[in-house]
């Protein structure tokens, strides 16, 4: 029988990226920093690929170098200043926590602290302790209990006796080093964000949440 | 690892009496704790990079600065790879960095910032050679284009002494600069990210918004035609 149809077609015409002897140029260029394979030191389609390669890897590698050590090609201090000066005018504030719990019938004006104190006082309380790394918090005024509130009953007291700091729930996610022993660490952090929002700010946090979302090496 | 503890205190109602709490007289004023207890200066801490991404989600302006100063250089050397414009490549950079800003409270994953800085990056450059081809100005004519070679510029690449392989190597770093312009900008971005940023496919792929395939093929391309050209100029 006689064979019909067309000649096959050589891989190096159908595809740029495949040389004559079946190797892509993927393949070589993936070795182009190690010596010839046993193939490669025969095969005359992987040599001559090796050469023009062998060009663009050098060169390569001399212009990354070389952009690396260019002074002009890092942003001068200016342009950082810029930079980092319309972040700060943009910091996001957040919502305002009152610093007083909140009563039915309470006048409208009162002291506030923003989100963005909160959680500068949680970073700088948490940077304190070495084998944590504070990440993202929030704050919220602590839910209550209605049927465990006498708010609901007229309230006859001064006002200047009614003022009771305002309570918050604190979520804090946070990574640990390796060798932290997170009870302890946990109850540590508790402790020093407790005291330091109530030194500092003057509320109250009631629930302090902490997430361990990560261990970090030191 | 995800382990959630939550407890509830004792509710104190105590006040400290020196508290500045007090001192504040205006109704609705915001309370302003002080950066650090006077005469105190906080340690300096070097975070992993997952929580300095995730502190600067919160709003601390030292996290943003030590992202700033840690990736400027690298999306500079992209955009000049990019746009062969020192000028256009710096205003890039701004404008990524302050971008990343506004937009890094939606960074679902710390993890996955550097490649989400290089996206905003390269997507950067991108629209801005889309620009120019729009306006038929076309990256060999600008009027700041800067292929020439770098007088008294660093010769990394050269480890030797003999004068005419040094400059065989300034020939090929040159060629190099010159075909890079000469290469479609997605083709160019896919090779400048993988062979010169060490990004992976997958990675080039989210910053460029194409299939992983497409990236390879593209690289292919772009590897083909450099060592095509660079045959040419040795």
């Amino acid at each position: 029988m006689a064979l019909t149809g067309t000649t096959p077609t050589p891989p190096s015409q159908t595809d740029p990226n495949r040389l004559g002897c079946g190797r892509s140029i993927d393949d070589v260029w993936a070795r182009i920093d190690l010596p010839p394979d046993p193939h490669e030191q025969t095969c005359p389609d992987c040599q001559a690929s090796r050469h023009d390669l062998g060009d663009l890897a050098t060169a390569t590698h001399g212009v990354v170098t070389a952009d690396k050590a260019d002074p002009a090609l890092r942003l001068n201090s200016s342009a950082i200043t810029g930079i980092l000066e319309l972040a700060r005018a943009e910091v996001r504030r957040g919502r305002r926590i009152p610093m007083e719990q909140p009563r039915p019938g309470a006048a409208g004006d009162q002291l506030t602290v923003s989100e963005q104190t909160l959680a500068n006082l949680i970073r700088r309380t948490s940077d304190e302790i070495d084998d944590l790394e504070a990440r993202r918090s929030a704050v919220a005024l602590s839910k209550h209990d209605p049927l465990n509130e006498r708010a609901a009953e007229p309230d006859t007291r001064q006002p200047e006796t009614l003022a009771a700091p305002a309570e918050i729930t604190v979520d804090l996610r946070i990574s640990v080093a390796p060798t932290a022993a997170i009870p302890a660490l946990t109850r540590l952090l508790r402790d020093r964000l407790r005291t330091a929002i109530d030194r500092e700010v003057g509320i109250t946090a009631t629930l302090i949440n902490i997430t361990v979302e990560d261990i970090h090496h030191v | 690892m995800n382990c959630a503890t939550g407890t509830g205190a004792g509710r104190e109602y105590h006040r400290d009496p020196h508290s500045s709490v007090l001192a504040v007289p205006a109704a609705r004023a915001d309370f302003v704790v002080p950066s650090s207890p006077a005469g105190v200066p906080s340690p300096p801490r070097v975070f992993s990079e997952a929580t300095t991404v995730a502190r600067a989600q919160d709003g601390d302006t030292d996290a943003f600065e030590q992202l700033v100063r840690s990736y400027e250089a690298d999306l500079f050397r992209l955009g000049f790879r990019m746009l062969s414009d020192r000028g256009e490549a710096q205003d890039a950079v701004q404008d990524t960095f302050v971008l990343a800003w506004r937009r890094l409270p939606s960074l679902l994953d710390p993890e996955a910032f550097r490649a989400w800085i290089y996206q905003l990056m390269t997507r950067r450059c991108l629209n801005i050679l889309r620009v120019r081809i729009r306006r038929h100005t076309g990256v060999s004519s600008g009027p700041d284009f800067e292929l020439e070679a770098r007088a008294g510029r660093p010769v990394a690449a050269s480890s030797t002494t003999d004068p005419a392989a040094a400059a065989q190597t300034n020939a090929l770093q040159d060629g190099l600069t010159a075909l890079l312009a000469t290469l479609p900008p997605d083709q160019r971005a896919c090779w400048v990210l993988h062979e010169m940023h060490e990004l992976t496919y997958p990675a080039i792929a989210y910053a460029i918004g194409v299939p992983v395939s497409t990236v390879r093929g593209r690289i292919a391309r772009a590897r083909l035609q450099l060592a095509k050209g660079m045959t040419a100029w040795r």
